[in-house]
């Protein structure tokens, strides 16, 4: 595996990993008891995924990394609807995908 | 699912997470690019802990962890995350406005993108839990 391809796979991980903290901050939101549990591993999460973020960066470009790391919209619209049975509905999934698209343009080559 | 009116204090909480989301964003960025290179992680932390760029960074995110808390008590994630997506505009209109960023076409259609996003968005009930009736 080459740099980049390792560096686009480490931003990836980071996208999956903050869609999980948000998924553990949502949680928080939810349960009546250890809300601070909730939280702080939504934290830690967070810390590590920018830790990941800022190696990530050793192997590929900003301008890269961006638009790639916007799939976490979506990464956090599968996560919501498979974990928190949020509704995510149609007009939501096209909310998200205009999103994605418009992101990655607003990012690439930024 | 019948849409419901987004509570104002909601719709203020999402403007206050894209403000601070957009401060974090720009003010890291320039406490990175003024702080000399770190030769470790241990380093970077403590000369970060040291200056008050990165300490005021710090502080906003305390604070936008705060309110990005509270506004999921009160909405869906997957309504409310994709909606501060508008803070890419906001840095990119600062990069244009300060830092002399140029604006050209893909740019605009990626404004006008996000913007269509949002909207379609907006036309989704902001809370299913309170709307299924759901207990905390």
């Amino acid at each position: 595996m080459n740099q980049t391809a390792l560096g686009v796979l480490l931003v990836i991980l980071c996208a999956i990993i903050e869609g999980i903290a948000q998924v553990f901050f949502k949680k928080s939101a939810l349960v009546a008891t250890r809300k601070n549990l909730w939280i702080g591993a939504g934290v830690v999460l967070f810390i590590l995924q920018a830790l990941i973020y800022t190696g990530a960066l050793q192997f590929v470009e900003v301008s890269t990394a961006f638009p790639i790391g916007s799939i976490g919209f979506v990464i956090v619209a599968v996560f919501s609807q498979r974990l928190l049975n949020e509704p995510v509905t149609g007009t939501r999934w096209i909310g998200v995908g205009l999103i994605l698209l418009g992101v990655s343009l607003l990012a690439a080559r930024a | 699912m019948i849409r419901r009116t987004v509570p104002a204090a909601l719709v203020l909480r999402l403007t206050l997470a894209i403000v601070l989301d957009t401060a974090v964003q720009i003010l890291w960025k320039l406490a990175v690019t003024q702080s000399a290179a770190p030769e470790s992680i241990a380093a970077a932390a403590a000369a970060a802990s040291r200056e008050p760029l990165f300490l005021l960074v710090g502080g906003l995110f305390l604070w936008q962890l705060v309110n990005w808390l509270r506004v999921l008590e009160a909405s869906d994630l997957s309504y409310s995350h994709p909606i501060t997506s508008i803070s890419f505009v906001s840095v990119f209109a600062l990069s244009v406005v300060y830092l002399g960023e140029s604006v050209d076409a893909p740019k605009i259609l990626g404004i006008a993108l996000v913007f269509a996003g949002v909207w379609f968005i907006s036309r989704t009930d902001h809370d299913s839990n309170a709307a299924n009736g759901s207990t905390r």
